[in-house]
């Protein structure tokens, strides 16, 4: 038994707050032998948990007391916290969450007793566009060009590491076969020939926009803003202008939310990927599309009012994107995404 | 298709998060690793008595996902849980191995070149020192070479028993209150380890999306 037992107690018994309000409540103390206490602190962070890697932050503490106490002693200690801006307590597959009041003593030479107690943060009717306050870190992270850039330089690299050895490695086989009556070695050409194919399919993947827009000419994609409140709408337009005929199946966009969680280290890191939002807009229908014609289209995206926020954590993310398809008969199709910034 | 998004229209963030099932979180998530030791059900005592007579090595060896952080973790707590800990990443510099220290404990020695682990054996001996690693690969030819008493301990055993252990004190740490957790039986250990063999890690994994799923408590089907 340690030799004080602690309880969080908060004063709304559905623990429900909004931004900007106060956590109000107090801490008691059961004291069951002599003791001098170093410290009764109560601190409130906000931590994730679930299947990614736990991520933490937004913690402020207070110190409530500092002394002696008898045994037999019952004190109740108040405290308040702020709730700050977010992030908001969030539920989801891969990702969740919390806020949390975690109380501990410190007593020399005894366990420390501890207690921890969540709360619950929902949108306040004081949240404006803007104030979130992990926006500028999601704002500043320049995912789609970085991604796009470097998807491109990985799919070729990788590309010409598989193909160039591939092909090598088949047309040596090959000969060597041919030359030393070795039917055999054209079991290692054919291996060459699958290494090669490989190549080739991670370089038509990192090349597919570009062989794309040699048909449809530069795609232009914006979305504006793409900072928005859930329940708020984003104008999605997307325009080209052929460079020859093109038949298109369709020109499509999605909005697409999902949770990205990283557990585990070294090479035991894994990413984890959960979608709980999937809706698509169809911009154009299938159509023949003739050399120089315009094509304008544009559409209100509308991020639905229930929407979780937009988080980022280290090794947890909650992203919403859109993504933009053109489905060209008979030719790569071209795909484009691009972030959303979803605020409470 | 849409799915619809969780909500807090739905309630479901107005709820404290797995309070249906008397938790406080999906059990099977990921854990910090100053919360493994709690959570182990391994006997380590024989480990334990070995680092206590240095100079001498205890290797744990053993695949992906079989357990080995987690002895060398339990091991440090049992023992010197102020002793260094490093990790040896695969896909950035090995962070450097703190010297003059009686006992350190060092995962996944395998990414070490030969010439930095006879280096490291040289001086546990040299220093009278204790140490504690985990592997893939077998080091009991270097450690002989360099003269380093070692017992190796091979990682992996998953029975039906040590699973159920796992299982019921990672339920139990994610415990909300007092009353009934759900309960992972005999039959349903039988079946993770019939489908997962000594993987526990993958058992666990499957557990967590079991987990989400779980509407009330009771028995618990995989």
């Amino acid at each position: 038994m340690s030799k004080c037992d602690l309880k969080i107690v908060l004063d709304r018994p559905d623990r429900v707050y909004q931004v900007g309000e106060m956590v109000t409540g107090h801490l008691d103390v059961v004291v069951n032998a002599d003791c001098t206490c170093n410290g009764l602190k109560i601190s409130r962070y906000w931590q994730t948990h679930g299947r990614g890697n736990r991520a933490s932050g937004g913690q402020d503490e207070e110190i409530l007391f500092t002394g002696q106490w008898r045994p037999g002693q019952t004190d109740r200690y108040p405290f308040e916290f702020e709730v700050p801006a977010g992030p908001l307590t969030y539920h989801g597959h891969y990702l969740n969450v919390d806020w949390y009041l975690h109380a501990t003593a410190d007593i020399p030479w005894a366990f420390d007793p501890k207690t921890t107690e969540e709360f619950i943060v929902e949108k306040g009717d004081a949240d404006e566009l803007g104030d979130h306050p992990l926006g500028d870190r999601l704002a500043s992270h320049p995912m789609q060009a970085m991604a796009s850039t470097m998807g491109l330089a990985c799919g070729l690299a990788f590309g010409a590491f598989f193909l160039v050895p591939g092909c090598i490695f088949s047309v040596v086989m090959t000969i060597l076969s041919i030359s030393e009556g070795q039917p055999m070695m054209l079991i290692g050409a054919g291996m060459g020939l699958v290494f090669a194919l490989v190549g080739i399919v991670l370089a038509f993947f990192a090349l597919r926009n570009t062989i794309a827009q040699r048909k449809l000419g530069p795609v232009t994609v914006t979305l504006e803003p793409d900072r928005v409140n859930a329940g708020q709408e984003s104008r999605l337009h997307v325009h080209f202008s052929p460079k020859s005929a093109a038949d298109l199946n369709g020109l499509t966009a999605t909005l697409r939310g999902k949770e990205v969680v990283v557990s585990g280290s070294g090479t035991n890191r894994s990413t984890h990927s959960h979608i709980f939002h999937n809706e698509q807009y169809t911009l154009l229908e299938s159509e023949r599309v003739a050399a120089g014609e315009d094509v304008d289209r544009d559409v209100l995206i509308e991020v639905p009012g229930d929407a979780p926020a937009s988080f980022a954590a280290p090794d947890n993310r909650l992203v919403w994107e859109v993504e933009v398809h053109v489905d060209i008969k008979s030719w790569p199709d071209f795909k484009s995404s691009q972030g959303v910034i979803v605020l409470p | 298709m849409s799915v619809p998004p969780p909500s807090p229209a739905d309630g479901r963030h107005r709820r404290l998060p797995f309070a249906h099932l008397n938790l406080r979180r999906n059990p099977f998530g990921e854990l910090p690793l100053e919360d493994w030791p709690a959570l182990t059900v391994l006997d380590v005592d024989r480990l334990l008595a070995t680092l206590r007579s240095p100079p001498r090595c205890v290797q744990l060896l053993g695949d992906k996902g079989r357990g080995k952080t987690t002895h060398l973790l339990l091991l440090r707590a049992r023992l010197a849980p102020e002793a260094p800990y490093v990790h040896f990443p695969e896909d950035a510099p090995a962070p450097p191995v703190p010297e003059g220290e009686p006992i350190l404990f060092l995962d996944e020695t395998q990414r070490l070149s030969r010439r930095q682990r006879a280096r490291l054996f040289a001086e546990t001996l040299r220093r009278g020192a204790a140490l504690a690693i985990g592997t893939h690969e077998d080091h009991r030819a270097e450690l002989t070479r360099a003269g380093l008493p070692v017992e190796s301990h091979h990682v992996g055993d998953c029975s039906p028993g040590r699973l159920e252990a796992i299982i019921a004190s990672r339920i139990e740490a994610a415990r909300r209150g007092p009353g009934e957790l759900p309960r992972v039986g005999e039959a349903a250990v039988a079946r993770l380890v019939d489908r997962f063999g000594d993987d526990v890690r993958g058992a666990t994994f499957h557990l967590y999306e079991v987990f989400q799923t779980l509407t009330e408590i009771g028995d618990v089907e995989v």
